[in-house]
């Protein structure tokens, strides 16, 4: 299995400050990644958020390939129907000009309304402008894009489509075995990746580990269940089902990796056995403060060179 | 003094190794302007920007793009390229005829600039983030080099800096240039038109440059023919 970084996920940082570091960090991010030897580095997508969230990901990898010469550069993912497919196609076409090829381009359809209202686009319409553009662009592709997914649908979509599937970290662990079933079952080829928000801790810091998964546990709670992410086995779980989305938020809870690498590497090799190809832990929590990405890229580099499966 | 700058048309720096086009801006001493001569060019142009301005870390990246895409997206693209540049970032944008298009640069240095902007009763009011890392980054409004005395009015009087073509502005009068932080571009042909005197009140001045004058990219000071030479300092000062 391998081993990808998610380094711009969960920021949360400083809104009122200079949103300068953040990105200095992600450059220095990617080169140490690249230096360590992580198979890819991910990045995702918000417009509008104040901390500083990136809108725009092939302009940021754009500078990754900058100090990197090596690490695959993702985005994970790109909310297609918010933008202009000729933007997409001539923006891709320039990453694979300047990082070499290194260029896997992870798209979705998009959760959150408010993104779609200020950027003038219609919301109900996203499904199918999404299989258009996806059109669009695959020529300026040179292998598979991949497709994010949360449910089994969103995996017949991806295998549809001819693209791997990339499964959403709103997935629990149960739910991500049966989104890879219902790839495999719909004629997917590709691989199958999973985002995991990651904190990689040593044993003196297990007493924080109940603190992190409150946190976790409230921001799904917060987040994922208002923009109608989460879903189990049987599919999408409505706000209006409260004891089954009491459930669902508990399981995608435990199933962040949050752990020393000796259980972060046995969760690794239960997910491989599962049908995980490509593992992404995503570590970028701006609320865990300064520097930790750093330290959590160095810590994780302990799964590197090892197999994964089972 | 007036500031000197280099520009590099897009379509090659785009087709440019990237090692080429670092070793390039390696020897500028002021900003280094890609500029983009339509759209397509202009679309990617900020991914390139990128590259460049993390590569080669002190260097002033300009991007001259064209207004075509959404002035939204357009600035989200270029708030986080000034932040993977920690500020070093200028941006003019071209506008096209008429007065949509000067109202979208308009646009643009607003969302740029921070502020929260009314884009109608169905997308409401918008505020970009990242900030940008600039203080005070208003965007320049291009001119080029077909625009005429009647299309540089409106742009004069809208109070956004300009980037003009020298011809332009030694045919407008002063009283318009001065005071607008004008930068005029010139694409120069032989070394030998870079005797030609700065206009007053232009503030800035920006060399066109070609790579494609030899099998390699020129070294700026290098000299020969299609290579370019270090202007001499301009002969009128501007007025204070």
């Amino acid at each position: 299995m391998r081993l990808g970084l998610g380094i711009w996920t969960m920021q949360a940082g400083d809104a009122a400050g200079s949103h300068a570091p953040p990105y200095r960090e992600f450059l220095e991010s990617a080169a140490l990644a690249d230096a360590l030897g992580f198979d890819s580095l991910w990045v995702s997508e918000h417009h509008f958020v104040a901390d500083g969230y990136c809108p725009s990901l092939l302009v940021a990898l754009a500078g990754a390939a900058a100090v990197t010469s090596r690490i695959g550069l993702g985005t994970g993912a790109l909310v297609l129907p918010l933008h202009d497919p000729a933007v997409v196609r001539a923006q891709v076409a320039e990453l694979r000009r300047l990082a070499g090829g290194r260029v896997e381009l992870g798209l979705a359809v998009g959760y959150r309304r408010e993104e779609f209202t200020a950027l003038g686009l219609e919301w109900r319409t996203r499904e199918r402008r999404f299989r258009e553009s996806i059109a669009a662009v695959r020529d300026s592709l040179e292998r598979p894009a991949w497709a994010a997914a949360a449910t089994g649908a969103g995996a017949r979509r991806a295998a549809r489509l001819g693209c791997h599937v990339l499964v959403s970290p709103a997935a629990s662990d149960e739910t991500a075995a049966a989104i890879a079933r219902a790839y495999r079952e719909a004629g997917g080829i590709g691989s199958v990746a999973l985002m995991r928000d990651t904190w990689c801790y040593a044993e003196r810091e297990a007493p924080r580990a109940a603190e992190i998964a409150a946190h976790l546990h409230r921001l799904y709670g917060v987040q994922y269940a208002s923009w109608g992410l989460l879903a189990d086995t049987a599919g999408p779980v409505g706000p209006g089902d409260r004891e089954r989305l009491a459930r669902v938020l508990e399981r995608v809870t435990r199933s962040a990796l949050l752990g020393t690498v000796d259980s972060i590497r046995s969760r690794r090799r239960t997910l491989a056995a599962a049908g995980v190809d490509l593992l992404i832990l995503r570590v970028q929590w701006g609320w865990l403060g300064g520097g930790h990405v750093r330290g959590q890229i160095e810590r994780l580099a302990a799964l590197l060179g090892e197999r994964g499966g089972s | 003094m007036t500031a000197l700058g280099f520009a590099v048309p897009a379509a090659e720096a785009l087709t440019v190794s990237p090692g080429e086009l670092r070793r390039l801006a390696a020897t500028a001493e002021g900003p280094l302007w890609l500029v983009a001569a339509d759209v397509e060019e202009s679309r990617a142009l900020p991914l390139t920007a990128a590259a460049l301005g993390v590569a080669v870390p002190r260097l002033r990246v300009g991007v001259g793009l064209v207004a075509y895409d959404d002035v939204v997206r357009v600035t989200e693209d270029l708030c986080v390229l000034d932040n993977l540049l920690d500020g070093r970032l200028d941006v003019a944008v071209a506008p096209g005829r008429g007065r949509a298009g000067l109202a979208r640069v308009e646009t643009l240095a607003r969302l740029l600039g921070g502020e929260a902007v009314d884009l109608g009763p169905e997308r409401g009011r918008v505020r970009v983030y990242p900030r940008s890392a600039r203080a005070a980054p208003a965007p320049a409004v291009l001119l080029s080099p077909g625009a005429t005395p009647a299309d540089a009015g409106p742009v004069l009087r809208s109070g956004l800096p300009v980037m003009l073509p020298h011809r332009l502005a030694a045919s407008l009068p002063i009283a318009w240039r001065a005071g607008r932080a004008a930068a005029i571009i010139e694409t120069l042909h032989s070394s030998a038109e870079l005797d030609e005197p700065v206009p007053r009140g232009v503030t800035a001045r920006v060399l066109v440059m070609s790579l494609r004058v030899g099998p390699s990219p020129p070294a700026l000071g290098s000299t020969g023919r299609g290579a370019y030479t270090r202007p001499p300092p301009p002969k009128e000062e501007p007025p204070r």
